[in-house]
Formats: structure tokens, sequence, C-alpha cells
């Protein structure tokens, strides 16, 4: 764990430089709660956040996003890519695995997004380590730390920081604000935070982890628990808004008011809405919330674990806390494992 | 840079009207180099689009053996599709494909082949029937079973008595019960029924299969019964498509997409899976 100590002085002196060419976006206090936005000065950022209302992904997957830009007289389109420099500041790592999530799901086979490859490759990502809030599970599904899919990690060490090297760029800057390299004490420190921050995470599955979570899926499909969870789902979709890790997207055309310009633009959309997997014959492949609900969980435990290696699923606990019945991943899998 | 989501300018060259509701598009692309580089199978499906109004999923249902033109059939049902009808001969269509993988046309050499559809589901088998067609001599028996809900909802009308007054094919064309109009000459019954009666074999034959749901889940009994192997049953999944891209994940079942890993599945592989298709 080689790397560099920040103090708070120094980190604003990062932020300021990263400022002079970069949109910096990092957590801020928002009302009662805290999200990713933009920023105007150093102070703006709460180093202190539990969690944003959504995920950074927002800034790499945008909830709506012009693909192509057409004129309907000419029958022509242009695409539009957005290669704007981004710093995301203050990023947990569950939020770290999930960028890197989107990445291989806008990357893979052959296929590259370059609508979202733009704005990823023009980003620049630094981690925030963190202790674990009221909703959070991320050692359940192997995301507590993050080994990599940052340029920089900040792990708190009392009053200054140390900053883990992910990336050239990364060293590159910690080096034109001159920063000092970390001593054999700042490690020790460092690593005693990230074992603190283990020993707190309380909410875990109890009898699978992050590679047997798949299995339990495969041998529960039709578990009765999933026909008790359709008496409380209410297929709002909230869980699929404030996911790191959906991706799933919708593409739809707007017209300007002058019937000629457009845009063919994606938007969120999301596997718990009742026409998610309605075709246009009517059938509705999904028609039950219970069906619906178990489509995702399985996405996030089961059907995509092979294309992944891992859960898609990080642990981040906002899905709970958005929910509006309280309908918990870490209750449904301890659940059907019981 | 690269994008994957811009569409083929195509022309539409003609209009043929199906039914009252289903209607093909016959278009041509509008770049010489376009068509040169567009190539594709029996079984591959499209993103058709109109600016301004959005995109379509269908199957290519005009075969890789007759490359100066590709056509599509859909049926009125929605937003673009209603779009698209209001195109006129000349105007454009976006187009971005073909995905997805194809029937196993060149595996089906030098076996009996049997083609049931019902409705619109004729689309994509289609393709493969005039591909086959085009390449008669490779296979050996062929029959083709087609069957929709009343006379006038059979597609492709012009085609299935070209078919049927060919002797060196077998066409069998069926209305369910009440769709029969004072006229009709053909048979009257459910797809899986006149399957039956007809008891095609099923040694040494692929089938191909495609319809709506209820039809499939009726005939595959009938295709076990007749000694048809699980592998030799094959069919196209239809699931709702945004991005044909394996991106969307509009059409996830289980461990798979339609789109990159179908949608052309045989019966084996879709015991495996949900049965949410």
């Amino acid at each position: 764990m080689q790397g560099y100590i920040l103090t708070m002085d120094s980190l604003r002196n990062l932020v300021q430089e990263l400022m002079k060419t970069y949109k910096v976006v990092a957590p801020v206090k928002k009302e009662t709660r805290f999200d990713f936005c933009e920023i105007e000065k150093f102070d703006d950022i709460r180093l202190d956040y539990d969690t944003s209302i959504l995920p950074p992904k927002k800034y790499l997957s945008p909830p709506v996003e012009t693909l192509l830009r057409f004129k309907r007289s000419e029958n022509k389109a242009e695409p539009v890519f957005d290669t704007t420099p981004v710093v995301l500041f203050g990023l947990h790592p569950c939020d770290i695995k999930g960028i890197k999530h989107l990445d291989q799901a806008f990357s893979e086979n052959n296929n590259y997004d370059r609508h979202y490859l733009a704005k990823r490759e023009n980003a620049l990502i630094i981690g925030l380590e963190c202790l674990p809030y009221d909703y959070c599970f991320c050692s359940s599904v192997g995301s507590t730390f993050a080994k990599d899919g940052f340029d920089i990690m900040l792990i708190p060490i009392g009053d200054s920081y140390l900053a883990e090297v992910g990336s050239k760029k990364g060293e590159e800057l910690l080096k034109r604000i001159q920063a000092k390299p970390s001593q054999e004490l700042d490690i020790k420190k460092a690593e005693a935070f990230k074992s603190e921050k283990e020993k707190k995470i309380v909410r875990r599955f109890n009898k699978v982890n992050a590679s047997t979570v798949r299995d339990l899926m495969q041998r529960t499909w039709d578990h009765k628990h999933w026909k008790e969870l359709e008496e409380r789902c209410l297929a709002c979709g909230s869980c699929n808004l404030v996911c790191p890790t959906c991706f799933c997207f919708d593409v739809q055309d707007e017209v300007h008011i002058n019937l000629d310009d457009g845009e063919r633009r994606r938007i969120w959309d999301g596997c718990m809405l009742v026409d998610f997997a309605k075709v246009g014959s009517g059938e509705n492949f999904r028609e039950h919330r219970s069906q619906r609900l178990r489509h995702r969980i399985n996405r996030k435990f089961n059907y995509l674990y092979d294309r992944f290696n891992s859960p898609t699923c990080v642990g981040c606990g906002r899905c709970v806390r958005a929910c509006t019945v309280k309908i918990d991943p870490v209750e449904i899998v301890n659940e059907l494992s019981r | 840079m690269e994008n994957i989501y811009k569409p083929y300018l195509m022309e539409i060259k003609e209009i043929i009207d199906e039914t009252p509701d289903t209607r093909t598009l016959r278009l041509q692309f509008k770049s010489e180099e376009d068509k040169k580089r567009f190539s594709f199978k029996a079984g591959q499906f499209a993103e058709y689009s109109v600016f301004g109004e959005g995109e379509c999923t269908f199957c290519i249902a005009s075969p890789p053996t007759r490359m100066d033109f590709i056509e599509c059939s859909f049926k009125q049902v929605g937003k673009v599709t209603n779009a698209l009808r209001r195109l006129n001969v000349g105007d454009t269509v976006g187009f971005r494909g073909p995905y997805g993988n194809w029937f196993p046309v060149e595996e089906m050499r030098g076996k009996n082949i049997v083609f049931i559809a019902g409705g619109i589901g004729l689309a994509p088998v289609r393709s493969v029937i005039l591909n086959v067609l085009d390449r008669r001599k490779e296979f050996r028996d062929i029959t083709i079973i087609y069957g929709a809900r009343t006379v006038s909802d059979l597609v492709y009308k012009r085609e299935l008595e070209e078919w049927q007054s060919r002797n060196d094919i077998r066409t069998v064309v069926t209305v369910d019960p009440g769709g029969e109009t004072p006229d009709w000459k053909g048979e009257i019954g459910f797809v899986p029924t006149i399957v039956e009666r007809i008891s095609p074999k099923g040694e040494n034959a692929v089938s191909i299969i495609c319809g709506p749901p209820i039809m499939i889940k009726f005939t595959l009994p009938i295709m076990m019964k007749l000694g048809f192997k699980e592998d030799n049953i094959i069919t196209t999944l239809e699931n709702r498509m945004k991005c044909g891209l394996g991106k969307c994940g509009r059409c996830n079942i289980g461990n798979i997409y339609v789109c990159k890993d179908g949608p052309v599945f045989s019966y084996s592989q879709l015991k495996g899976l949900p049965q949410e298709y």
C-alpha cells in the first residue's frame, strides 16, 4: 500500500488544482442527505458523507443521454459524444466497483459504446475509504475494498489521508502538488482503518458469500418467498433508479418544436416497471411483480455472474433505503437460505 | 469515433400489404458502400427506425440468397410501426444490423425439414424457407405448415400459393376454426392439430417452429411424440429489445440475452431457461 500523505491543506490544494482543468464532482449536502454534484469550491465537499442519493454513475451514464442528433428533412443523423474532462471525487469502494461493472457492460462483446466510453476515458476517479452506514452490506458481495478502478484512493488516517496510487495519471497528479511519500506508520494507520471498517459491517448474508449466493439463487427459483414478496413490492422501480449497477436502458426519439430537428436518446430503464418485458403483441413475459423482483435480484446475484465473474450487486444499500416497503436483498438472501 | 447506434439509411422500394394490419417493406441501401459491406444469415434481425419516432426490432424476412434488397414485415401495434406505415415508396428508413445468431442452415443439408409457423411468425421462417428453396437440391423433403387466426390474417399469400403449387415441397395452410371464409379451400384447425394430423417424421429431420407462444407450447409435445430430437427443434424468441447489442438489458432471460445469444434457440437450450418468453 505504498502511497502519499495528504494533509487537509494538500487535499484542498489537489482539488483546486483539479478544478482548473476538470469539472469536479463530489459529495455535497442536499437537505438531510448527500448527493454527487459539481462543486464550486473545496469547502462544498462533505468527506463525511454516508452515501449519496444517486450513485456517481449519473455522470458517466446520465438518466437521459443524447446518442444522435438528426434532421428529419435531410435524413441526416450525427452521433453526439461528451468528452468533458470530469473528476469523480470521493467515491466509496462500492461505487468504484459499480463503475467497473459499467465499463465492462459498455465495452464487452467487441461492441464499444463510445457514448459511455468517451465520458469514462475523460474521467478521473478519486476514491475515499469509508465506514459502513445503516444499509450497506458490501462484505457479502466482495466489494468492501477497491483494488483497482481508481486513479487515487484516499484512506482517512487521523487528520490526514493516505493517498494510494491507482494509475499513472493519479501518481502524476500527486507529484504535481508535491505530496509527501507515506511513512510506515501511515500505512499501519490506513490498515487499521480498513480492518475497523471490516469489523463494523454488520449487515451480511448469513449462510452464503459472494461466490455461493449464485448457487443459492439457482436452487431457490421456485421458493415461496418470491410469492410473499409479491404482496409487498409496489413495482415502483426506485431500486432500479438508485442502483449503481442498473444499466438497462430504453431508446427514444425526441423532436424539437420545429418538427424537424431532434435527438435519439438513451433513457434509464427499470426491470421492475410493468412494461419492461412487454412485447408488441400485448404479451408480458414478466407480468407479475414477484417475477420482476426475482429477475432483478437474480440479475444482481446469478444471471450476470459468469459475465462479470462476481455478483453485480455492490452492496451499497441504496435500494433498501429507497424502497418504500423496505425490501432488502440481505433479507431476501437470508430468507432463501434459511 | 464509431457509433454503434448510428443507423444506415435505406430507401423504401416497394410496399406490400400482407393483411389489413401487417405490411412488408422492401428496402435498399441508399449508399452503394453500405450495400457492399452488408451481409447476413437467415434468422438474424435488425433495428429499423424512423427519425423522430424511434426504433423497432424485426427479423430480416428475406433470404441471404437474394441480396438486391432486404424485406421486413411488421404489424401495426405501436408508435414506430405506425410511423413506418405512414411512409411511402421513396421514403427513408434507418437500419442497423444484422444482429444475433441464425438458423443452422448448413447443418440442415441432407436432412428433411419441417417448417411450422403461426401468424406473423412466418416472417423469420420465410427467410429460411426462401433460403432453402433457393438451394433446394441440398435438402431432402420439405414440409411447410402455416396457420393464422383467419383467412385475412395469412401473410405472404402470393408465396403460399406458389409453394402450394410446387411439387418438390409440401405446403399446408390452415386457419383457426371460425376463421375460414365460404370459399376457403385450405385446412381448418389449430396449428398443433394439423401438425399431428400430418405427422411429419422426426427421423433425420429438423423442425423450425415460430409463432405465438401458445402455439409453440402445444406443438412441442407433438414434435417430441413424432420423434424429433430436442436439439433439432429450433425456434426464435421475440423478446423486447432496444439496442440489439447485448447492452440495454431488455431481452435478458436467465443468463442469456436474446439479442446476442439468440434469437435462434433449440428446444434443448430453451429448457434450461426461465419461462419468460
